[in-house]
């Protein structure tokens, strides 16, 4: 081969890589919004399935803890509410059961108090709150007693954790 | 003027050469940071002979001005290269032999030259006929010297005169004679300022065919003298003292100016071809070419051309290559990042989430993580804050803005109170509380009752309907 068409030779290589080039250029391009935009739909995913993660991971630190503890029975209701309210009796008390996770129970309590006062009430879901196996209020319906200011019927429904034995 | 590179510009080195009755009288040219020193070499220097021999060492020459020409061309187009097209038409009818027996080449004058019209373009066209140049290069051949480059002789001693002695300040428009005194014969050059107007070969210091040349190219031939010229001396002649005073008195009486002689004045043609073919500059040219181009030369055009090829190729697969690399990136990132998504989803859910992606994997995991979650919810709710303390804060707020609630019902998601207020305006804080808590607040209230108080109810709106 002459030097002649080397140079041709490299010049026509030059050209088609050139062109190939610049229509691969072109191609990336004009691809870029829409990479740009898959990217950023699974990054919003990643986000969001790592969210969940953090999520779960908050809720098994928190069985964690009530696994720590050394006893895992919720005290009885009973004897708060008299320490709170002396005397009083719940008129309506509905005790119910069902099964969380691993050997774990949620127990929920439905209290109905007549003609208390809400504060005397509120004292009662505090000391049941702060117990080491607490109990949580969950929902709480107050109807107020249209002649004594403070008092009326409470609803409480307190839910608590417990170890199956 | 147009600055062009050298003939051997990719040189450090070469020697010029000057035929002065046959004999060479040669230098060797140096290139040091963009100037040439010139040495004097014996035509028997072992370095240069051998140099000669193996062709390792390049040569420059030039054709006398009686051999080749230079002359000025217009062509009525402003751009050089559609001039160029013209050139050699308007070249052709000047010859008294055909075209097709010279090289020649077209030396672009530059747009603001002095003399050249709006619209038009100048050149000096440089040419030689084939026969003189062939028979240039056996005299050179004949005495062991194979020159690369051909110069023209009188575009040579201008451009070396210019450079060894610039036109001063103020004489940009004064005239200038470069004489070079051969040992046979002479070459008159002529210029204004820094503009080459013709060179003419003719017989030794004829003071005679000098004067009608001056009075031809720059009177215009009307009349005698009487410019003023600045006489430049060069040539194995201007060494010869009696020879110079005798021809400038013969024309100085007409032409007056300063007379001045070259440094070195018998090397001074060598300088200027070596100088030449070594630096970039203005009216660069070489007549050795066409058929006759020298091997090197051809063979460096060759390679030129072929590194420029290769300089595209080069960039041709630069760009295949960060564009295949850019698209690889994406691939691996897209698939990183997928990969991710992918195991994540699968460690939440608990199994294998094929064939999914986006939202619907997202529902798919949500899906298998929220029976779970729901069971687990009690042991979070142990460490949020308590409902009792909103309750306790609603109190207050029902005790400072003279609110009395008939009903309130509380849940972690919803909230919906009702009773009595003092005036339109006082359930305002309490909106505003449970706003604060990432509630989305309903608020509606009646007309005044008969003991002027305002009946309003606060619903949550639903489930979920916590902002935070």
């Amino acid at each position: 081969m002459n030097k002649n068409n080397t140079a041709r030779l490299l010049w026509l290589a030059a050209a088609v890589l050139l062109l190939i080039g610049l229509v691969m250029t072109v191609k990336n391009l004009r691809q870029s919004a829409g990479i740009s935009a898959r990217f950023s739909k699974t990054i919003a995913e990643l986000k969001t399935l790592r969210n969940m993660q953090e999520e779960m991971a908050r809720y098994e630190a928190a069985k964690q803890v009530m696994e720590k503890l050394s006893d895992k029975h919720p005290v009885p209701l009973n004897g708060i509410l008299q320490e709170a309210l002396p005397g009083s009796k719940s008129d309506d008390i509905r005790d119910s059961r069902k099964d969380a996770v691993e050997g774990w129970w949620i127990r929920q309590k439905e209290i109905s108090l007549n003609d208390v006062p809400v504060g005397k009430a509120m004292e009662f879901v505090q000391k049941a709150e702060s117990q080491k196996m607490p109990w949580c209020l969950v929902k709480c319906v107050i109807r107020a007693a249209p002649s004594v200011g403070g008092t009326g019927q409470v609803v409480l429904l307190m839910e608590a954790v417990e170890k199956a034995q | 003027m147009t600055e062009t590179r050298g003939t051997i510009g990719w040189m450090g080195s070469c020697y010029g050469v000057d035929f002065q009755a046959g004999k060479p009288v040669v230098v060797r040219a140096e290139r040091t940071r963009g100037h040439v020193d010139c040495f004097p070499v014996s035509v028997n220097d072992p370095a240069f002979v051998e140099g000669m021999r193996s062709g390792k060492a390049l040569a420059a020459g030039s054709l006398t001005a009686g051999e080749s020409f230079a002359y000025w061309l217009e062509a009525p187009f402003p751009a050089f290269q559609k001039a160029l097209k013209v050139f050699p038409t308007l070249l052709d009818v000047q010859l008294p032999f055909p075209l097709e027996e010279c090289v020649y080449s077209f030396i672009g004058g530059g747009r603001d030259d002095e003399g050249s019209k709006a619209g038009t373009t100048q050149a000096i066209a440089v040419a030689a006929r084939i026969v003189d140049v062939q028979k240039k290069i056996e005299s050179f051949l004949a005495s062991g010297i194979d020159p690369v480059s051909l110069d023209q002789e009188g575009l040579a001693l201008w451009t070396q005169s210019l450079a060894e002695v610039p036109a001063g300040k103020g004489a940009e428009s004064s005239l200038r004679a470069v004489v070079y005194l051969g040992i046979e014969r002479s070459t008159l050059v002529i210029g204004r300022g820094g503009k080459f107007v013709s060179a003419h070969g003719m017989g030794r210091g004829n003071t005679a065919q000098i004067d009608r040349l001056l009075k031809t190219q720059l009177a215009g031939g009307q009349g005698g003298g009487g410019a003023a010229v600045q006489w430049m001396w060069a040539g194995p002649g201007a060494a010869d003292a009696t020879l110079l005073k005798k021809l400038e008195e013969s024309l100085q009486s007409r032409w007056p100016g300063p007379s001045t002689v070259h440094d070195e004045p018998e090397t001074f043609l060598a300088r200027a071809v070596a100088t030449r073919a070594l630096l970039p500059g203005p009216l660069r040219c070489n007549l050795r070419s066409g058929t006759l181009l020298h091997p090197v030369i051809a063979g460096r055009a060759e390679r030129e051309v072929a590194g420029t090829a290769l300089t595209y190729l080069v960039a041709g697969l630069l760009l295949c290559g960060v564009n295949l690399t850019w698209d690889l990136m994406v691939k691996h990132r897209e698939s990183v990042l997928d990969k991710e998504a992918g195991s994540l989803a699968d460690k939440l859910a608990g199994y294998h989430v094929a064939g999914a992606k986006g939202s619907i994997r997202l529902k798919i995991v949500n899906d298998a993580l929220n029976p779970r979650k729901e069971k687990m919810k009690p042991f979070m709710r142990s460490f949020e804050p308590s409902l009792a303390e909103t309750i306790g804060a609603m109190t207050d707020l029902a005790r400072k803005n003279d609110l009395n609630y008939e009903t309130l019902s509380i849940s972690r998601d919803k909230i919906n109170v009702s009773g009595t207020a003092g005036n339109w305006k006082k359930c305002e804080p309490l909106k505003d509380f449970l706003k604060q808590k990432g509630y989305t607040v309903k608020l509606e209230r009646k007309e005044s009752l008969a003991d002027e108080k305002v009946a309003f109810s606060i619903a949550t709106a639903g489930e979920g309907s916590k902002n935070e």
